[in-house]
């Protein structure tokens, strides 16, 4: 269905329409809230549900869903009421709707959707002997096994399980990692510091919450960033990818004890950071994302020695896979919990994890921006969902972010590198008090942009040329909670494959 | 034991622990950050400039830790689990505390002694920087070895 015929076919108690930067707002009183969203799930297959956010300028919440077909995303505005709240009958459609509006609530730092189960229940002491409860439930129940493997050798997550005839009959987890406030934390930060503050997040994937947070700004004070910059972000965003499916390839290697491809993965990881230290010179990469463009250019001999070491590994990673694909033992000990494709969208899965049910979504391609039209570049799908096919197509995904950087290197502008508006040496000689947060204004922002992990949303609400609020949206703790519903049934060895398979980062959930 | 030249391997059970004993690899154990500590691991596994490292131990269950690398900050679980660790090291082991601050913090010799006092050990060096390289550990760690 195209946004125009949605538009003229709105229903009557819709109150009102606006253009939200690239995306269509549709006003709504709380109480017609429930119809209007029946009437775009089923009428109209917005059927995949991205983000919970609040204006914080209009006291209000928004729905941001997404119409797989026709890749369009739309917002849904409406204030709701301190009693009688009647939103969470959204959780009906949307499988994620409690986990996402869990997480809204824990960033706004009140009970802003009320009635939502309470996601962060540490566990009991741990009993190594047979328990009571155990015995209660099931005389064949072995035991409930607080699995202490790989899964927790960082100590960021732990797992508990119930299991009759090793087979998952009960299953929970506990998040270990401590909570940062990043909402708090970031409140009335200046522009710069948040940029360079969300680089220590989400470890791999780090730059793509920096550019991501960049965009919006960018979104809300609409400006167009040189053509250079918009090709550096791109390499970076690239560079996160294929890191971010390494890291992957790792920790399913390390899951199913295959050391020397953990090994291997870990070598890759390491070169590649070395190519992108020549560039930043620091591992975060820290000062090179700026509101406006990018701060560093590109060295001289860089993109030589990125091609050279690049299209080394590429052949490397090619081999590894074509011994990975011929080898039995990988398919046969992978073919693990094949996923329904409902199930995956209405949980709001996204990225690899999406493509590898069978669906063929990737914003890059179906929402480009920057110059991913111009590229040619294939976006790789499977067919069942099951680990095998996760690990498959993250090669095959590593594969085309090799093509993409390669091509944008081919292909670098020049000029530029930052938004005239936002060159702060230049500002500066022109007014000595110019500082880069002058450029906001107030306002809220909405923005969404696909990573490897998942979709990453970042709303931003912006009061007194001040970031008022911020809020990273990401489908961790849908995840989470979908793996405590779909792990029962899998057998126990097969419970910390799955669990990485997710690739859950616990570092974003907010608890 | 792992990386054992021909001759330590012809050696008795005894005889490969005193080998073991003065051997002065370093063979971590880490906690925290589960982000950061896959970027120090890929760095210990592939960096040449650490020669003090018992490679494949460090992926190694059963073998014996003699360093354990804390990155902070921590969450009450995760200080359980550092008392259990502690109680399962038998030999002598080092422990460092790194963390990357979100602000400018006053104080540090307190935050260090608090730190102490929670996880219940002498951490015996501290890396508490607004951002943390990878660098500052391997000149860290190299100083240890």
């Amino acid at each position: 269905m195209k946004i125009k015929y949605l538009v003229a076919n709105l229903p009557d108690y819709v109150e009102g329409q606006e253009s939200h930067h690239d995306y269509l707002v549709l006003d709504v009183s709380e109480d017609n809230l429930y119809d209007l969203i029946t009437y775009l799930y089923g009428h109209c297959n917005y059927k995949r549900l991205l983000d919970l956010s609040y204006d914080m300028n209009q006291d209000k919440i928004l729905i941001w869903a997404l119409n797989l077909h026709e890749h369009e995303i739309i917002g849904v505005r409406s204030n709701i009421s301190d009693t009688d709240q009647n939103i969470r009958a959204l959780g009906h459609y949307f499988a994620n709707f409690d986990s996402l509006a869990f997480s809204l609530n824990k960033s706004l730092n009140k009970n802003l959707i009320q009635n939502i189960p309470d996601y962060y229940q540490p566990f009991k002491k741990f009993v190594p002997k047979k328990s009571v409860v155990a015995n209660n439930i099931d005389k064949r129940v072995e035991d409930i096994i607080r699995i202490n493997n790989h899964m927790n050798r960082f100590g960021d997550i732990d797992l508990s399980c119930l299991s009759v005839d090793e087979r998952v009959v009960d299953l929970d987890y506990q998040i270990n990692d401590p909570y940062y406030h990043l909402s708090d934390k970031l409140k009335h930060q200046s522009l710069q510091r948040i940029a360079n503050h969300l680089l220590k997040l989400d470890g791999y994937n780090a730059p793509a919450l920096s550019i991501g947070f960049c965009m919006s700004v960018e979104k809300l004070i609409d400006i167009d960033i040189p053509d250079k910059a918009k090709a550096i972000r791109m390499i970076f965003l690239e560079f996160s990818r294929i890191l971010e499916c390494i890291e992957y390839i790792s920790s399913i290697a390390y899951s199913v004890q295959a050391q020397y491809l953990y090994h291997k993965a870990l070598f890759w990881l390491q070169g590649i950071e070395r190519v992108l230290i020549y560039y930043t010179g620091n591992i975060y990469h820290l000062g090179l994302f700026c509101v406006g463009g990018v701060q560093k250019d590109i060295q001289s001999g860089w993109v030589g020695y990125c091609n050279q070491h690049l299209r080394e590994l590429r052949l490397e990673i090619k081999n590894e896979f074509e011994q990975l694909t011929k080898n039995s033992l990988w398919s046969d000990r992978l073919v693990v919990a094949p996923t329904q494709t409902k199930d995956m969208i209405s949980w709001g899965f996204a990225g690899a994890n999406l493509r590898s049910a069978g669906i063929n979504s990737d914003f890059r391609k179906r929402m480009p921006f920057y110059f991913y039209d111009e590229i040619t570049f294939n976006v790789p799908v499977a067919l069942k969902g099951s680990i095998f096919d996760k690990l498959l197509l993250t090669f095959l995904e590593l594969e085309q972010s090799f093509e993409i950087i390669f091509q944008v290197l081919d292909n670098i502008p020049t000029g530029a590198i930052t938004h005239l508006s936002c060159n702060i040496s230049e500002n500066i000689k022109n007014n000595r008090d110019f500082e880069l947060d002058d450029i906001l204004v107030d306002g809220y922002c909405f923005h969404s942009l696909e990573t490897f992990k998942g979709v990453l949303n970042f709303s931003i609400s912006v009061k007194d040329k001040k970031v008022n609020h911020l809020k990273i949206g990401n489908d961790n703790l849908s995840k989470l909670n979908y793996f405590k519903k779909y792990g029962i049934g899998n057998r126990v060895q097969d419970i910390g494959l799955l669990l990485r398979s997710l690739n859950i980062n616990t570092e974003m959930v907010e608890f | 034991m792992n990386n054992t030249s021909p001759e330590v391997s012809s050696l008795g059970f005894k005889e490969k622990l005193k080998v073991w004993s003065s051997k002065d690899s370093l063979n971590p154990i880490i906690i925290g950050n589960k982000n950061f500590s896959l970027r120090l691991q890929s760095f210990f596994v592939s960096s040449p400039m650490l020669v003090h490292f018992d490679h494949t131990a460090i992926f190694d269950v059963y073998s014996e830790k003699n360093l354990l690398i804390i990155i902070g900050p921590l969450s009450q679980v995760q200080v359980d689990k550092i008392k259990r660790i502690k109680k399962d090291l038998v030999h002598d082991f080092k422990v460092i505390y790194l963390e990357m601050l979100f602000e400018e913090k006053m104080g540090i010799g307190k935050y260090q002694k608090e730190i102490c006092e929670k996880i219940d050990y002498q951490v015996d060096h501290f890396l508490i920087e607004e951002f943390v390289s990878l660098d500052n550990i391997a000149q860290l760690l190299r100083e240890i070895a």
